[in-house]
């Protein structure tokens, strides 16, 4: 991304600003701090003040790891309404939000400025300096979402760095190898992530991971929260005891965290072995038949693109390289919702060349 | 019409190649778009800075089909390119490497009407502008109770 030459000094400027509000913030609130393990990479989050706390963390708590000398990535969060320190006024004008939360002129492929207008929450990301800012005006506006999946802004653009792509995509394996299930919301991602909890497949992820995207792609949990219907709950019942809010202003779906009800159940990474596009077929039997490329492509790039701001032609470029390095598949869902985690076992099981 | 040649609009389209296939993104509408067989050509010969001329002239070496016909289904698949804003007039010259129209294959390939499939399901996450209510501090918000 090209930033405006005249916002240069301002974005350094912005950046230099919002670190001196932190500062301030954890001046007034104390502060605490969490390290998470994300693939190899810590994860620091330093908290100033309590009331952000478990918005941001309850979904990555699987990923918690002992403190550690020096951390990766380095995010700074506060709420205003908690700490009274006030972010410092824009730098830019009402035409600069552009659609998906991102800056304009404030994105310079180094620096990253998001402003989410709907929960009021700014994200800061300088990727030289490993430093990322967080300021929520008040923690009861963040969104159902928010809390399932914290940190989207922050993450696609770190894990970018060590080659690694965030995902809108559900993911399930074992330990020597799982599956990344795409499609748009709706196509049966987390039904089929979710009906993998009750087998023996574990669970990394029923809307987001991050895919590091080489030789060996690997996936990496990053969240241990899943969200489903009353219509996905009556198909899969043990869900119900799992419950843990239900999104009633949002999606009207109810929210699980993982983590806290089947721990075990849960896997932080293992090597991708097959891309599964789930399609409901309304028969009776579950079954994989090969898929092109490009149909991957075109089920994973629009999602994932869509959902993430400053998402460019690059994200387009490694999503593709990806869909050309793993096999491909259809899983077509019949209406036996058991079979599903047992065709997707039986497949990860053998040598896989989809074509 | 038949000097004017184009090239693809980026960069707010970008495209990725799948064997004889193209994924088109067009990052400013959040539409996504798939060209296959004929249509993917047409787009590979438009991405080479060859005029209209040129291009059809390569399409009836390639393809079994009657020019008159190529000639139509081309205009037609430029019209909706040019509509979806996935190619703009090019003002530079033509590509001078082009003026050969190239060999032809010993066995001309089937021809079928180009399609473009469009995808538009996206475009309302992509398209989503926020309600922009700015309070005193200076900071937009979109729901009444954060305000």
């Amino acid at each position: 991304m090209r930033a405006d030459p005249i916002a240069a000094d301002e974005i350094r400027t912005f950046f230099s600003d919002v670190a001196a509000a932190f500062a301030c913030a954890a001046e007034r609130a104390g502060t605490r701090t969490i390290d998470y393990l994300v693939g190899s990479r810590i994860m620091r989050l330093e908290f100033a003040g309590d009331a952000l706390r478990e918005a941001f963390t309850r979904a990555i708590a699987h990923l918690e790891t002992p403190a550690r000398p020096a951390a990766d990535l380095h995010v700074h969060l506060w709420e205003i309404a908690e700490t009274g320190v006030m972010l410092p006024r824009p730098r830019w004008d009402l035409d600069a939000y552009l659609r998906r939360g991102e800056i304009q002129g404030f994105n310079d492929g180094t620096r990253f400025t998001l402003y989410h207008p709907d929960s009021r929450t700014l994200f800061l990301y300088d990727a030289a300096r490993g430093h990322a800012y967080v300021c929520v005006f008040g923690e009861q506006a963040l969104p159902a979402y928010e809390r399932a999946s914290p940190l989207r802004p922050i993450l696609f653009p770190w894990l970018a760095t060590f080659n690694a792509q965030y995902v809108h995509a559900a993911a399930v394996g074992l330990p020597a190898g799982g599956a990344l299930l795409v499609g748009k919301s709706g196509a049966g991602k987390s039904t089929t992530s979710l009906a993998c909890l009750d087998s023996e497949l574990l669970f990394a992820g029923d809307d987001y991971c991050a895919i590091r995207i080489d030789d060996n792609p690997r996936i990496y949990s990053l969240y241990s929260s899943g969200k489903a219907s009353d219509e996905t709950i009556a198909r899969l019942p043990f869900l119900e005891s799992h419950i843990r809010f239900w999104d009633k202003g949002g999606s009207g779906k109810a929210i699980f965290f993982f983590n806290e009800t089947l721990p075990s159940k849960l896997i932080r990474e293992f090597p991708l072995r097959a891309i599964l596009i789930p399609r409901v077929t309304g028969e009776r039997a579950c079954r994989v038949t090969p898929a092109l490329p490009r149909t991957a492509l075109l089920a994973l790039a629009p999602s994932t693109m869509s959902q993430l701001a400053t998402a460019d032609g690059q994200v387009l470029k490694r999503l593709a390289e990806l869909v050309r390095r793993v096999p491909c598949w259809n899983l077509e869902l019949g209406v036996e919702i058991k079979q599903i985690p047992t065709t997707i076992a039986r497949l990860l099981e053998q040598p896989l060349h989809a074509s | 019409m038949n000097a004017q040649h184009y090239r693809a609009n980026r960069p707010d389209v970008i495209d990725e190649q799948f064997d004889d296939e193209y994924v088109l993104v067009n990052l400013r509408t959040g539409t996504y778009y798939g060209l296959s067989h004929t249509a993917a050509e047409m787009w590979d010969l438009l991405n080479q800075s060859l005029s209209r001329a040129q291009i059809l002239e390569r399409m009836q070496l390639l393809y079994d089909a009657n020019p008159a016909r190529i000639a139509a289904d081309f205009d037609d698949m430029l019209t909706e390119l040019l509509q979806e804003q996935l190619v703009v007039p090019e003002t530079g010259g033509s590509n001078p490497a082009s003026d050969l129209p190239g060999a032809a294959p010993s066995v001309r390939r089937e021809y079928l009407v180009p399609h473009i499939e469009k995808y538009t399901d996206m475009q309302a996450l992509l398209l989503l502008d926020p309600i922009h209510q700015v309070d005193a501090s200076g900071w937009p918000a979109t729901r009444a109770d954060a305000r």
